[in-house]
Order: structure tokens, then C-alpha cells, then sequence
């Protein structure tokens, strides 16, 4: 059985370099596919987890009635003790204008604001960040004396989630459309070899070759042909994003794209293999249907 | 060894290849399937070799009807018959070797091992000097005896001649005739469609003669 299927591994390897010289370009728009994937999904799950990201409410910020210190202190004693609440704390308008320029370095105009312009506030630190805790903590804070506005960008949150959900069935779309691709490129590379051979297959045929016989060759030759279509495409891929990235899309502001883990690339990898050995049956079966006699032209 | 019983084959139109087709050929025998172009002579030899199907009736090799076998079991039976065609049906662009190669390729034969099978039959057929020669550049006879030692390289049971000597001299293809007459030896059955009178008046045999895809004459005559 070993020595069987050495003997077609062998074939395989050389089914492999026949395709990959008789069909350069289809092997080329496989590489061009799967290429185009790792950016989709690159460009789709930064986006995704960037919305994920903006949905996610980690403080409440409490707007109180009057720029007061000592009233301030009185409300932040009162909240610290509401349920779920982990701590508290009150920036004055001076700590809201350091807050603010902290956290946008590019503002630089800021600085120059008054401090009058920067209303004091409370920021709470929830136990947790599920929507339920959050309005608990909204109302029961909304309900101290001197406090004016509770919010922890609901709104906003919501339609971040909606984007992000949005964000993910078009990844999903994209990823069988992509994947509809490699097998339409895989199915017709195998065909377009098979015909090549079709005098050959015949001949097999006739002598009494086995359909695994005349099959299991070119399922390995797809299975190499999509595992080299990968790897190259990958190769292409680190070469073009990692400077991309860091060159170009970091030094603009936008972090938000990562080169996707092993895990990704491993099963991606192994996706693209099953799909090219899927599709180069699929190609095999039909092409035997078609040419099932072998006394005819 | 070979039975059509009440055999009919049509094709998609309504024609009938074939037409209540009773014969029986036995082990060892040499049979000529005589008749004018469109008689039904390959028609005849496909069903022998599964390559079609019979529309109506039984074909049985060695006692199996070819219509209840599956198709894991199509090869085996081919593996029994070693099948010879009047263009031959080779790859022009192999070698000798490579072309003879082919039947022993589907027991995942390593090279070497073959070579201790094909090398003897190549000389036996004349051609064992042009063994790594491309098969576009032989002539029609050397074509010929590369497709009967593909077709006899598995020692098959039956051996089906589609017009073997079709494209052949005289010289040529009284060669062929004696390489086919030897494999009755050899414990063969050799079925064989042609036109050709001549030879079958120098290497007389049983002789089916088709007409229309009816059989109008089924003769013995002097056996090979």
C-alpha cells in the first residue's frame, strides 16, 4: 500500500511541475487570489477589531452641575460606594485639560485653550463592562445631587457593534467568494491538464488503470500546486505589508492593521490545500465523465 | 470466454450499431469480424472491452456480464485484454520503452522491474533496437508492433485487433498476422476486425461477417 502510494506521490510531484509549466498564468492568478485574501482579511479583521474596540465602554464619565472642588469630592464619596463600581475619579478643569491634550498629542492647539473650555468631571471604573452594569451605574449615579449628565457613549457603542457585526458578515461573504475563486481557478488548472493528457488517460484506461490511479496524481499535483501558490503568495505578502505598515500606515496614525498570527496562517494554509484537492476531484470526476469511452474522439 | 446473447446496441438518434448479436467464442480461438465500414465490427470489440455498454442483451467475459459490473471492476477486466487499433493509439511524443511502459504502470511498476518485462518482448517484436526512439519517428509497422507489445505486455486472456493491418503493406502486415498467431499459442483468444481478404485467405480462421449490425455468416473455416 506504501510503495502504491509512493508510486503516486511520485506521479503527483511530477503532475505538479507539468501544471505549474503548461498552466503558468493560472498558477499566477492563484497566487493573485489568495494574495488578495490575506489583505481582505488583514484590512477586515483590523476594522473589525477597531469597531470592537470603539464598542467597548471601560469608564463612565460623570458631568456634574457646577465646576465646584468640594461638591465634586462630595459626589465622587457618593458613587464610589454604588454597586459594581470599582473606583472613581474626579478631574478638575485643569486635569481635564491635561486629559484631553494627553490623549490627543496631535491637538496641539489645545494647550492653548483656556481651562474654562474643559468642564470638570468624574470618571468611574466599573467592575464590569456589560451593558446592564453600565446603566445600572448610569441611573443610580444620574440620581446623586449636583451630578448633570451620566453617559458612557451608549449610542455610539451601539453603532460601533452594528458596524463591527457588519464588518464580520462581510468577511465571511468575501472569504467564500475568495474561497468560490480558488476553486474555480484549481478546477479549471486541473481540467486544462487533464485535456492535455486526455490521449494518455485514455490509454491508461484502456491497459485497466484504476480511477484512484489516473485521479490520485493530480489531487497531490493540487494539493502542491496550492500549497505553493500559498506559500509564494505569503511571501509576496510579508514583502509588500510589514513595510506598508510600518512605513507608511503606523507613520500616518493608523495602528490598527497587524500581520494576522500563526494560527491564521496555518489554517488558511491548510484551507487552500483542501480546496485545491477538493476542486481537482471535482475536476477529475467530471473530466472522466466527459471522456468515459475510449474508442472515440 | 466471450457470449453475446441477443445483443443490441442503438446510439442516441435511434441507430442501431448492433442487432440481436448471439455468438460464443472460445478459449484459444482466432476469430475474424468481417463486414463493410459501419457494419458493427468495432462496435463488436468495444463491448468486449467495456467500453460500451449494450443497449439490450448479455455480454459475458469469462461468465461475467459486463452490464452488473461495477466500476471498480471495468479495470480488471481490461487488465484480461490487450486491445490493438488500427491508428494505433500511441503517445507519439513517448518513447518505445514509455509506450510498452504504460501497461505495466498501473501495477506501480519501478522502472527497472519493467525493463526486465518489456526488453524481452520488444525483441520478440523486432523493435527492441528502437526502444528509446520517439514513436513519431518509426513507420507505420514499427508503430504497430509497439501497440501489440503494449497490448501483450500483461499476457492478457483476449486480444482484440481493431483493424490492425489497416494501415500496413503486405509485408508489414503478415508480420502483425504472425505475432497474433503466435499468441494463440500462448493460450490466447485473438479477435480480430478486418477488411482484409488477402490475409484472411492466407491465415484462414473462424470468420463473423457483420452486416448493418446483424450477423449474416458465421463460418469456420481451415483454424489458425
Amino acid at each position: 500500500m506504501s510503495s502504491k502510494l509512493t508510486y503516486l506521490f511520485m506521479r503527483g510531484v511530477i503532475r505538479f511541475f507539468t501544471i505549474l509549466r503548461g498552466n503558468f498564468l493560472s498558477f499566477l492568478t492563484l497566487i493573485t487570489v489568495i494574495f488578495m485574501y490575506h489583505i481582505f482579511w488583514v484590512a477586515g479583521t483590523g476594522t473589525a477589531g477597531f469597531l470592537n474596540h470603539l464598542s467597548q465602554a471601560n469608564t463612565i464619565r460623570v458631568y456634574l452641575a457646577n465646576n465646584n472642588d468640594i461638591i465634586a469630592e462630595e459626589i465622587l464619596s457618593s458613587i464610589k460606594v454604588l454597586d459594581n463600581v470599582t473606583n472613581a475619579k474626579y478631574y478638575s478643569q485643569k486635569d481635564a485639560k491635561a486629559f484631553a491634550v494627553a490623549n490627543a498629542p496631535k491637538a496641539a492647539a489645545l494647550e492653548s485653550f483656556s481651562e474654562e473650555f474643559f468642564p470638570s468631571f468624574i470618571e468611574i471604573y466599573p467592575s464590569d463592562t456589560l451593558e446592564e452594569t453600565l446603566d445600572k451605574i448610569v441611573t443610580e449615579a444620574g440620581h446623586i445631587k449636583g451630578v448633570d449628565e451620566v453617559s458612557y457613549g451608549k449610542e455610539y457603542m451601539v453603532k460601533f457593534k452594528a458596524i463591527g457585526r457588519g464588518a464580520w458578515v462581510f468577511i465571511t461573504v468575501m472569504s467564500i467568494l475568495f474561497a468560490l475563486s480558488a476553486v474555480f481557478v484549481v478546477y479549471n488548472t486541473i481540467k486544462l491538464s487533464l485535456y492535455k493528457y486526455k490521449e494518455e488517460i485514455k490509454l491508461y484506461s484502456l491497459v485497466g488503470a484504476t480511477r484512484p490511479f489516473i485521479s490520485v496524481p493530480y489531487l497531490f499535483g493540487a494539493f502542491f500546486l496550492s500549497l505553493f501558490a500559498y506559500i509564494c503568495s505569503l511571501i509576496i505578502f510579508a514583502a509588500a505589508f510589514i513595510p506598508f505598515n510600518s512605513h507608511i500606515l503606523i507613520k500616518a496614525g493608523i495602528n490598527i492593521y497587524d500581520m494576522p498570527n500563526i494560527t491564521y496562517f496555518i489554517f488558511s494554509c491548510i484551507t487552500v490545500c483542501i480546496i485545491g484537492v477538493i476542486s481537482a476531484k471535482a475536476s477529475v470526476v467530471s473530466f472522466l465523465k466527459q471522456v468515459s469511452s475510449i474508442n472515440e474522439d | 470466454m466471450v457470449r453475446f446473447v441477443n445483443v443490441g446496441v442503438s446510439f442516441i438518434g435511434g441507430y442501431q450499431a448492433l442487432n440481436n448479436i448471439n455468438v460464443e467464442i472460445k478459449r484459444g480461438e482466432f476469430v475474424y469480424i468481417i463486414g463493410k465500414s459501419g457494419a458493427g465490427k468495432s462496435t463488436f470489440l468495444r463491448l468486449i472491452y467495456a467500453d460500451l455498454l449494450p443497449s439490450r442483451g448479455v455480454v459475458s467475459i469469462e461468465g461475467r456480464d459486463i452490464n452488473l459490473m461495477s466500476r471498480i471492476e471495468v479495470p480488471f477486466l481490461r487488465r484480461q485484454i490487450g486491445v490493438i487499433f488500427q491508428d494505433y493509439k500511441l503517445l507519439e511524443n513517448a518513447t518505445v520503452f514509455d509506450n510498452v511502459k504504460l501497461g505495466l504502470d498501473i501495477f506501480y511498476m519501478k522502472r527497472s522491474a519493467a525493463r526486465e518485462r518489456i526488453w524481452p518482448l520488444l525483441k520478440r517484436m523486432g523493435i527492441f533496437e528502437k526502444r528509446d526512439d520517439v514513436v513519431k519517428n518509426l513507420s507505420g509497422g514499427e508503430k504497430q508492433r509497439v501497440a501489440i507489445a503494449r497490448a501483450l505486455i500483461n499476457d492478457p486472456k483476449i486480444i482484440l485487433a481493431d483493424e490492425p493491418t489497416g494501415n500496413l503493406d503486405q509485408e508489414n502486415a503478415e508480420n502483425i498476422m504472425t505475432v497474433l498467431r503466435e499468441c494463440i499459442d500462448t493460450g490466447a483468444t485473438v479477435i480480430m476486425a478486418t477488411h482484409d481478404k488477402l490475409l484472411r485467405e492466407k491465415y484462414p480462421a473462424r470468420e463473423i461477417e457483420l452486416e448493418k449490425g446483424k450477423v449474416i455468416r458465421d463460418e469456420v473455416k481451415n483454424e489458425l
